[in-house]
């Protein structure tokens, strides 16, 4: 494990990023229960790390995070910017009361999220594709990951 | 919903812990044919997780301090033969590693799982009637 090997634009952008997704999350109304407010973080960090640790490391090694392939201070950074996300899938889902026939819409709009959050990482050297990865090879895999989460919100909490 | 983040909290553990002893010490070394590959994921991703989880499932909250420790005993010697498993059909390979650190990793993870538990329980739940 590394610590900081460069301080420059990766490192600034996911404090900045860090600090205004949890200040979103401590403006928003309370609209989910504390369990759920506890498990959603924990699902969208999860999902990230299970990806990133899968697909950005190991044999397919797809993509860097900041400046080295290695474990560094900043990719628990990285890592905990993915909880708001799960936060604020399951969040939306409540308050835009999705239901069966709006929920492919809100998959793929969150799958467009993701390419697009991708994208902005690619921009500020948070991360870097490699192995002759492109974007748009997320898609297919954002699109699985939000219908896994929607489903299993869906499921507890009790929607039909 | 309990079960979910007790999950959660497994796969981080168990997948930084194997990206620190495989990717940052080389420690051990996972093979890199596909199908061995894909065992060693499963492995880390999912089956020690789940071990783990159904063990600390066994037993309600009544359950004796000496019973809770011979179930934490017996995963852990479980998931410990599944890593000789891997080693036996080189899913794994060992460079410079005692797989009793695995055993004490095991422990590791069921002591930390139930304490997250109990957090949980006193803090996450409690909580919960206390708004309502």
């Amino acid at each position: 494990m590394k610590g900081i090997i460069n301080f420059d634009l990766n490192e600034i952008s996911l404090i900045i990023l860090n600090i205004v997704a949890y200040f979103v999350i401590f403006l928003f109304p309370k609209k989910l229960s504390r369990e759920m407010t506890v498990m959603s973080l924990l699902w969208g960090m999860t999902i990230g790390m299970l990806f990133d640790f899968t697909m950005g490391g190991g044999l397919m090694d797809f993509y860097k995070v900041n400046d080295t392939n290695d474990y560094e201070l900043f990719d628990i950074f990285y890592y905990f910017l993915y909880a708001p996300f799960g936060y604020a899938f399951m969040y939306f889902y409540k308050v835009l009361r999705i239901h069966k026939h709006s929920f492919v819409f809100y998959i793929i709009t969150w799958a467009g999220i993701g390419l697009l959050a991708q994208w902005l990482f690619t921009i500020l050297n948070v991360i870097t594709l490699q192995n002759n990865y492109i974007i748009a090879y997320s898609f297919p895999i954002f699109l699985i990951t939000q219908t896994v989460t929607g489903l299993f919100y869906r499921y507890v909490s009790g929607r039909d | 919903m309990e079960n979910t983040i007790l999950f959660l909290y497994l796969m981080i553990a168990n997948m930084n812990w194997s990206w620190f002893i495989f990717e940052e010490f080389q420690l051990l070394k996972y093979s890199e044919q596909p199908m061995n590959y894909t065992a060693y994921l499963m492995n880390r991703s999912i089956i020690v997780p789940l071990i783990i989880l159904y063990t600390l499932n066994l037993g309600e909250d009544s359950v004796s301090v000496i019973k809770r420790s011979i179930h934490a005993l017996v995963s852990s010697i479980l998931l410990l033969l599944l890593t000789l498993l891997s080693l036996q059909l080189k899913v794994i390979t060992s460079k410079n590693w005692n797989i009793i650190y695995d055993f004490l990793f095991f422990i590791f993870l069921y002591v930390s799982c139930y304490l997250i538990y109990k957090w949980y329980r006193s803090f996450v739940l409690k909580g919960e009637v206390q708004t309502k």
